[in-house]
């Protein structure tokens, strides 16, 4: 329903660029760039050498290029139904039960990796970091930052991604400079690693990407609508893909092609070898403190999408109060006992399957029902840029 | 209890009805209180509200108008007594001629006079307080008050917190018709709307709201004025100081409005669709809505030459995050990243900290305590002796605790550093605001070292984005983005700066004509070689 301002008052509040509560532009380059961008960093990494080989670093051009038409199709579907979310439009597409269906799919999907990268993560910092601290402790206290930062609201998440940003790149850049000595370059070749097996492995792992698309829930808070999410979403991806194959190559050059494979937390080990000059080494707390950042700012988004989702299935009046019980089922599911901490990339694969297979069959099929249902025909052309 | 509850409860809402009875009558009493025609009344009348045979200030002066006994009343010391004899008593004694018979009407007496009629008790009372002499005559059911208020005040003096060393150097005082004055002064076009309004039960204070039609935008100084209303509601004794009224978030770290003792810098915001809203004796001006840019530039900025100005930000910001994080850098890595510092540098800290026996969490809330104390001490110590206390705070105790082998003697470095970063803020609530904060962050290092402070920060950053002040994100325009010229980390050259900070909606969008500027700018052949641009 769109209001029209009455008077000055109203004037103040709705066209007050402050407190319209929606993104721009920037927010949704920053957001993508790391919802994206820091997986380069944590667990996704050792199924790229498992697929590709020293072509790892390869890896996220060739997942660029695979969702490029994704995300172009997607953001046609929302520009024929300029300020709609997602599930509205599914809602006209498909009717009210199947979306539901296909909204209590992402949500049991989305829960499960929020959980399973969370306790990752948290596993990342205490086993490089903090070896004597609880883990239950560790986990407890990031996901309070985070959920904080979500329960502010999308509008203050890319608002703290936007201002992260330049950090965040600038942090890479630094990585960069501290191991450019100890690189061997050669380690990348052959330039194609395994040939062409990598592609579809790459197909039937597209679920590691599928962030951006859960992002189309929220295109109705995205100033200038689906023009906005095509253009920000490709440059945030496309920003995302170089940090994550800088990252990756660095990783291979360092570390040396197959004994990469035998590194657990590449970016970690790899702050752990950057050192500057002779006199600063071993600065690796400086880089947790922003990948921590960049990590906060990550979960903040998924978790505000759960409750989200969740807000949507139940129905809820007050979408806020949802927050704890999702972050309370994060936690508790995060503390399950696994037999054996590698069954975690077992089950991390199973996900990446199952979203690979509901979201995007879900998707295309949205598309390929809005040529024929509805909708405006030529509305892109009018939109204009933020 | 539940019937306890009850009982309060009706207990709280019989006094709130009694308040309320109470007001209505008073309200009434001030609308229905007309001077008596008698002389005698009326002074009984005025004496009793002022308790005049207690209170020495209170003067009545017998005189004649005419045939006719009057008094002339005012409060000694907030008149100007010379100016009473001279411009008043003497030409109301001064004998008419007798061939005149028809006595002339007291403005035509006194004509040199600003002379204003009033007809009941509480105006001649509110005017008496505000330093008027009021003139009461006998079978005249109106009294006189002459504008000749004598209040003592300070001179105009140079600013005090917020020093520059290029630019003007005035600051406001405690009386407002200088402060307004200074304002016009600086802002000379008749848009500029300087409005009063009265608040306050026992003490009657004026607010005053600075702002400039055309520019600011009229939501804003109505959300104002609604709030004030709101005050006015409250019907409190005395409005003490109007910022804690006005405020939305009392309890929040962040301030919301703008504190400055600086005309020039009023002007400036006012320039820009800001409003200023100042009070009677106190002699600051609040600037709405602040964000942090506006907290963390200085009037000097704009000022000094572009490269001077960026390099003074520069530094600034350095100093904001050496204020807020070297304590918890240092406890972190001293406590859970050891590895981070080179050997020979570790050695150096083991060697001095060898002999100390607290722990550096503790060692170093010592330390930031001692230095808060002495920092709190010397704004109240007295000046005569107040350098002492920088000698006996910061080399006597500071060298002292350092041979006693209480702190080590880096600690000392790090909490100097640290302190003389603090003073570097140019606003005194936000630096009171990071001087707090780091206590939290000394915390989060405490527990988790640099993750707690990664934390910590992430949550304060969504905390600070999120604020708003009077409408307005407390990080527009940088974050969300909002057109404006770009005055955030750096600044334009002056010429450049064009367009109106957005984020504040003001009506008038820009600042100045930039399309005929460059018209000019090229037909200038010494201007022309610098320009990179076509």
């Amino acid at each position: 329903m769109k209001r029209t301002p009455t008077n000055d008052q109203d004037l103040y509040r709705t066209h007050n660029p402050s407190t319209n509560d929606k993104i721009g532009f920037r927010e949704l380059i920053a957001i993508d760039f790391f919802l994206l961008g820091v997986k380069g960093t944590d667990t996704t990494v050792p199924f790229f050498y498992e697929f590709a080989g020293n072509a790892a670093w390869l890896m996220p051009l060739f997942i660029f290029l695979f969702i490029l038409p994704f995300v172009l199709l997607v953001s046609r579907l929302l520009a024929r139904f300029e300020g709609k979310n997602l599930l509205i439009i599914s809602e006209h597409l498909i009717g009210r039960p199947l979306t539901y269906l296909a909204a209590w799919v992402l949500f049991l999907l989305g829960m499960a990796a929020t959980v399973l990268n969370t306790r990752s993560y948290t596993q990342m910092t205490g086993i490089m970091f903090y070896g004597r601290t609880p883990l239950i402790f560790l986990y407890a206290v990031i996901l309070l930052a985070t959920a904080y930062v979500a329960y502010r609201g999308l509008e203050t998440i890319g608002r703290v991604a936007s201002l992260l940003l330049p950090y965040a790149l600038f942090s890479i850049v630094l990585a960069f400079l501290g191991v450019y000595d100890i690189i061997d370059y050669r380690a990348i070749f052959p330039l194609f690693g395994q040939g062409w097996s990598v592609l579809p492995k790459t197909v039937t792992h597209l679920g590691f990407v599928v962030d951006i698309f859960y992002f189309a829930l929220f295109a109705g808070l995205l100033k200038s609508g689906s023009r906005t999410y095509q253009n920000a979403t490709l440059i945030g991806t496309a920003m995302a893909g170089i940090g994550a194959m800088g990252l990756i190559f660095m990783y291979t050059g360092v570390f040396g092609y197959p004994a990469v494979n035998q590194v657990l937390f590449h970016y970690q080990q790899l702050t752990r070898i950057a050192h500057y000059g002779q006199f600063i080494n071993h600065i690796e707390a400086a880089f947790l403190g922003t990948w921590i950042l960049a990590t906060v700012v990550h979960f903040a988004i998924y978790i505000y999408t759960m409750v989200y989702l969740l807000h949507y299935l139940v129905r809820a009046k007050d979408m806020f109060r949802l927050f704890v019980p999702i972050v309370a089922a994060i936690f508790f599911a995060g503390l399950y006992p696994y037999r054996s901490e590698k069954l975690f990339f077992t089950y991390r694969e199973w996900i990446v399957w199952a979203l690979t297979a509901t979201v995007y069959p879900y998707l295309l099929l949205l598309v390929l029902l809005s040529r024929t249902k509805g909708g405006k025909k030529r509305a892109r052309k009018k939109t204009a840029y933020t | 209890m539940r019937w306890m509850r009850l009982n309060m409860k009706n207990q709280l809402v019989m006094h709130h009805e009694k308040l309320a009875r109470e007001h209505t009558q008073k309200e009434m009493m001030h609308l229905k209180t007309p001077l008596p025609r008698r002389l005698n009344q009326t002074v009984q009348l005025i004496k009793e509200r002022f308790y005049a045979n207690k209170n020495a200030d209170f003067q009545t002066r017998f005189t004649s108008y005419g045939r006719r006994r009057a008094y002339l009343i005012y409060l000694q010391g907030t008149v100007e007594q010379a100016l009473v004899e001279h411009a008043i008593l003497a030409p109301l004694n001064h004998p008419l001629p007798r061939r005149r018979r028809i006595h002339p009407g007291i403005d035509a007496r006194l004509s040199s006079l600003n002379i204003k009629p009033l007809k009941t008790i509480e105006t001649v009372s509110d005017h008496l307080l505000n330093g008027y002499p009021v003139l009461v005559i006998d079978g005249e059911r109106t009294a006189y008050a002459f504008s000749m208020s004598a209040f003592p005040s300070r001179q105009i003096g140079k600013p005090d917190n917020e020093n520059v060393l290029k630019g003007p150097h005035e600051a406001f005082t405690e009386d407002i018709e200088k402060n307004s004055a200074l304002i016009r002064r600086y802002v000379r076009t008749p848009k500029l709307i300087h409005e009063m309004h009265t608040l306050g039960r026992q003490q009657k204070t004026s607010i005053s709201l600075f702002y400039i039609e055309g520019v600011i935008n009229p939501a804003l100084v109505d959300n104002i004025k609604k709030r004030l209303d709101a005050i006015d509601r409250l019907d409190y004794d005395q409005i003490a100081n109007i910022e804690q009224f006005i405020e939305e978030r009392p309890y929040s770290l962040l301030p919301s409005m703008l504190t400055t003792e600086r005309p020039d810098r009023v002007a400036a915001h006012l320039l820009e669709g800001h409003i200023a809203i100042m009070q009677d004796n106190f002699p600051y001006a609040y600037i709405a809505p602040a964000t942090y840019w506006t907290l963390f530039h200085t009037p000097e900025d704009h000022y000094a030459r572009l490269p001077y100005a960026w390099f003074s930000r520069g530094v600034r910001t350095i100093a904001f995050f050496l204020t807020l994080l070297t304590p918890a850098a240092y406890v972190a890595v001293t406590n859970y990243h050891l590895e981070m510092i080179p050997i020979a540098l570790l050695m150096a800290i083991a060697g001095t900290r060898e002999m100390v026996p607290f722990p550096v969490i503790l060692e170093i809330l010592l330390m930031e305590f001692s230095f808060e104390l002495i920092r709190e001490a010397s704004i109240r110590i007295p000046s005569q002796i107040g350098p002492t206390i920088g000698i006996v705070g910061a080399i006597i105790l500071g060298q002292a605790a350092v041979q006693a082998n209480i702190v080590s003697p880096i600690m000392v470095i790090v909490v100097a550093i640290t302190g003389l970063a603090s003073y570097a803020h140019p606003d005194l609530s936000f630096g009171f605001a990071i001087r707090i904060a780091r206590f939290f962050f000394i915390a989060a290092a405490a527990t988790l070292g640099f993750l707690g402070i990664a934390l910590l920060l992430a949550a304060a950053l969504a905390y600070a984005v999120s604020f708003k002040s009077f409408g307005v994100g407390y990080f527009t325009p940088w974050a969300p983005y909002v057109p404006s010229s770009h005055d955030v980390f750096l600044r334009k050259p002056l010429p450049n700066e064009t367009v109106m900070p957005l984020s504040n909606m003001p009506v008038q969008k820009t600042k100045a004509n930039r399309k005929r500027y460059l018209s000019l700018d090229k037909s200038d052949p010494w201007r022309k070689r610098r320009r990179w641009h076509p």
